[in-house]
């Protein structure tokens, strides 16, 4: 018998306006012990959502559930709630997505990892604190007497994830649900956290559900793979066979879109023609010896700076990565180059002008509109970083009120005019944020961006929090924006297999330093710095062959340096 | 820490001096003739040249201030100057007594008051904003937030009446004497005639006040519960009842202590309506009686007490949620 199946599920929202939203229609899959299911799917195909209404954890008014959810033949649908509560933590552990998020900020972790033991057991307080202590050595938190009392935020991501599997696994229940468990965490981190649950299951047989976006990410861990679209399973299988061949066209456009490394499309080779016109090679933005060192004076001498001594170009129409992972530096020099921060020193110019000042500091710096918008960021998360009570047309017309004086029709010209150019429909102006997908409001960002016409757009982890196809739905855009507009592109993210495939040149941060920069291609196929190497190595999907191979191919039409 | 604490108190005093010298001179332009004012009814000449002597009436306004921060006359053998220890707020000819003496004789009764009624309406306020937030929009939620939003809406004057009218003198008229109408026991000599006096008083704040903190209690769960951790407490098999009380209220507080800081404040410096109706003898009536007479020492003493009362009630919150908030957000 499995450990868990679920047969027929179907979960409908009811709504007081409109009709009721079926999110999940008709999903059968199940677990055995010991083994992994992953279930594979964009956000919006109700891969979470059906697990969460399986184990009663849909906290949504209005959802009804449909259908059977069998864990050890007892079905869970109709299970009362004291019923279901039982069996959660005991039974079946969680794991989410963003750990920073899913701890309590006023707990200490060791808490709340003994809450995942004292909400079903009673146990003497000394019991209970041994066994949070030898949990949180389980899961590779070092030290953990000294941790135990320390609160969530002491800890940086990837331990907080650490400290949820210990909360999910505390009971050591057959079952373990990860949604999403290493998404909004560093590639390394990734590759670690992914090792640790393999380690566990092996230990303990357990058996898991993973859940993910990214058919690379799942590729070492899953037995079996069910892939969801749209509410219902599209594929099914063996994950040795969903890998080698694919039955379902959609299931190969996932697997496409998990393949990670640098690309050797003609994309790329024609860049030089059509980049707006310019030469590239033409330096535009140059970056001299700058540092940063956040906090105050007295301060600065026990913490290390954020960014020290970096020196680049970008050139016209280039695409130029900066690798780095949280902490490295990579965001505060993201924020230097667009304006947003005064370096501690060193200087950013613009066509030989220099926009940045280390003088007095004020709180922000004021660039000159000119300067401001030659220069645009797109940052990381849409869904924040888009006012939600305003239309996408006033976001917009910001930049055009501000810096350009319109007529209304002209205005309105300028703006369908700029949702086309991103692929949006021009109905899309009058729509509230919420109402669009993560794509589409990725996508109104970087018309945002657009607006004013920039030489140079500094993409902070502009795709991270995208699903994957989305993800390389919105690396297409800007690869065509580079090439139809000669926008230079200041990449940054955490993940070298998607700088990999965009870029032309990548600089590797760690710690503040650039540790190694180079053609892609060279860094990524020679890499000289061992940090680089390791960075490298994290990309998952290299067993199942999903990583392309660093050899250029073609490389010799590209005139880049 | 401490040195926040420290600054804090530096601006504290700053606060308390601009206090001070406004209502100086406000008292001044109020009380065109202090002595006069201040002076028993068939008081001759002589009497009034003496009081204006004692006040330094007869000196500029902005030496009188400064004779009541350093120390100024003494008046019937009580020192006045606020900058000596400990600080002295001058005299009330009205009273015969010492302005200190006579704020702090009625402290207690106004202390008293405003901790008895915040405990009430933090408890309901706690327990019935979290069952309203539970389900939001259920019939629960409707007829809490109903009768929250009646007892908001009267006048505190009115709950007050309609308290004593009801709950003292219709229950009087079947011989029912449960509740008194007015009077203070204090404390040290009966606990349980102090609390049966204060009931009804009691309750006439605390109505007023669960028709807010209810709502603030209430928005606040709601925000907190579509939370993430409140999804991953329920994944560990928490009861439903330690996810809202521990996990999601521990949380939804901070807005709730800093409006209760303002609120018990506000109560603590002087509760003058309820004060008024109860016939509580507490630093409400002082200040309303004194202000209408005229006896202006009492007016700055116990606008100056509110104002301390204020100071650090702010001054705690913004420590204790400085404290919670040490958890989330530094090292």
């Amino acid at each position: 018998m499995s450990v868990f199946a679920v047969e027929d599920l179907r979960v409908t929202f009811r709504q007081r306006h409109g009709a009721d939203v079926e999110a999940v229609k008709g999903v059968s899959f199940a677990v055995e012990a010991g083994r992994t299911l992953a279930i594979v799917g964009e956000s919006g195909s109700g891969k979470s959502v059906s697990l969460l209404a399986a184990t009663g954890l849909l906290n949504t008014a209005g959802a009804v559930v449909q259908g059977r959810a069998l864990h050890h033949g007892t079905d869970l649908v109709g299970a009362s709630a004291e019923e279901l509560r039982r069996l959660r933590g005991s039974q079946i552990g969680f794991v989410f997505q963003d750990p920073q998020a899913n701890l309590h900020p006023l707990k200490t972790v060791g808490a709340q990892v003994a809450e995942a033991i004292t909400s079903h057991r009673r146990e003497p307080r000394r019991q209970v604190r041994a066994r949070v202590l030898e949990l949180l050595d389980e899961v590779g938190i070092r030290e953990p007497r000294r941790r135990i009392d320390d609160y969530p935020v002491q800890f940086s991501g990837g331990m907080r994830q650490r400290v949820m599997i210990a909360m999910a696994l505390a009971l050591n229940p057959g079952l373990l649900i990860a949604d999403e468990p290493t998404t909004a965490l560093d590639v390394t981190v990734q590759a670690s956290i992914l090792d640790l649950l393999r380690g566990l299951q092996r230990d303990h047989g357990t058996a898991i559900i993973f859940v993910s976006h990214d058919l690379a990410v799942v590729s070492d861990i899953a037995d079996d793979i069910v892939v969801m679209r749209g509410g219902v399973v599209v594929e099914s299988g063996d994950a040795d066979e969903v890998y080698g061949a694919p039955a379902q066209p959609y299931t190969r456009e996932l697997l496409d879109a998990a393949v990670r490394g640098p690309a050797a499309g003609p994309d790329v080779e024609a860049g030089p023609d059509t980049a707006g016109g310019a030469t590239l090679g033409d330096p535009l933005l140059q970056v001299s010896g700058v540092g940063h060192h956040y906090g105050h004076r007295r301060a600065r001498a026990d913490t290390p700076p954020a960014v020290s001594d970096v020196s680049f170009d970008l050139r016209r129409g280039e695409i130029l990565g900066l690798v780095g992972e949280s902490g490295s530096g990579k965001s505060t020099l993201g924020r230097i180059v667009a304006g947003l921060l005064d370096p501690s020193a060193g200087s950013v110019s613009i066509d030989g002008s220099t926009y940045t000042s280390t003088g007095r500091r004020r709180a922000r710096p004021r660039l000159d509109p000119r300067t401001r918008g030659r220069i645009q960021v797109v940052f990381q998360d849409p869904y924040s970083s888009l006012n939600p009570r305003r239309r996408v047309r006033d976001i917009l017309a910001e930049p055009f009120d501000l810096h350009r004086d319109l007529a209304a029709q002209e205005l309105e010209v300028e703006l369908e005019a700029l949702v086309n150019t991103v692929e949006l429909a021009p109905s899309i102006l009058n729509r509230f944020p919420a109402h669009l997908s993560g794509g589409q409001r990725q996508r109104v960002a970087v018309a945002r961006a657009l607006a004013l016409s920039p030489d140079v757009v500094v993409a902070d982890e502009a795709v991270s929090a995208l699903d994957i196809t989305t993800q390389s739905q919105i690396l297409a855009l800007i690869r065509r924006l580079r090439e139809e507009r000669g926008i230079s592109f200041l990449f940054i993210s955490h993940d070298l297999g998607v700088v990999s495939e965009l870029c032309d040149r990548v600089l590797v941060l760690n710690g503040g330093r650039v540790v190694e920069q180079g053609r892609t291609e060279q860094v990524f196929s020679a890499a000289r710095d061992p940090y680089t190497r390791l960075l490298i190595d994290s990309i998952p999907g290299k067993r199942r062959g999903l990583v392309r191979a660093g050899a250029p191919t073609g490389e010799e039409g590209r005139v880049h340096v | 820490m401490l040195t926040y604490v420290v600054r804090r108190i530096g601006r504290s005093a700053l606060t308390l001096l601009i206090v001070l010298l406004v209502t100086f001179v406000l008292t001044r332009i109020a009380y065109r003739n202090p002595a006069a004012t201040l002076a028993p009814r068939n008081a001759d000449q002589q009497v009034m040249d003496g009081i204006t002597k004692a006040l330094r009436l007869d000196e500029p306004w902005h030496l009188q201030l400064v004779h009541y921060l350093l120390r100024g006359p003494d008046i019937q053998g009580a020192a006045v100057g606020l900058l000596h220890w400990p600080p002295a707020l001058g005299y009330s000819f009205r009273k015969q007594t010492p302005v200190t003496e006579l704020i702090l004789s009625k402290v207690p009764v106004t202390a008293s008051l405003a901790l008895g009624a915040v405990v009430i309406w933090m408890t309901f306020s706690l327990v019935t904003g979290v069952l309203s937030a539970r389900r939001p929009g259920s019939v629960t939620d409707k007829v809490i937030s109903a009768v929250a939003y009646v007892g908001l809406s009267l006048p505190t004057f009115l709950t007050g009446i309609l308290l004593s009218y009801f709950l003292f003198f219709k229950l009087a008229t079947y011989g029912i004497r449960w509740f008194p109408s007015s009077g203070y026991v204090p404390f040290r000599e009966s606990p349980f005639e102090w609390a049966r006096h204060l009931l009804l008083p009691w309750l006439a704040i605390a109505i007023a006040e669960i028709g807010i903190f209810q709502r603030v209690v209430r928005g606040s769960m709601l925000e907190v519960l579509s939370a993430d951790y409140i999804r991953t407490a329920r994944a560990k098999g928490l009861a439903e009842r330690r996810v809202y009380f521990d996990h999601a209220l521990r949380s939804a507080l901070n807005p709730v202590i800093t409006l209760g800081g303002l609120e018990l404040a506000a109560i603590l410096g002087g509760a003058i309506v309820v004060e008024t109706i109860f016939g509580l003898d507490g630093v409400g009536r002082l200040a309303i009686e004194s202000a209408l007479s005229g006896d202006y020492p009492v007016v700055i003493g116990t606008t100056l007490f509110a104002s301390v009362v204020f100071i650090l009630s702010t001054l705690t919150v913004d420590v204790v949620t400085r404290l919670r908030d040490h958890a989330s957000v530094t090292h």
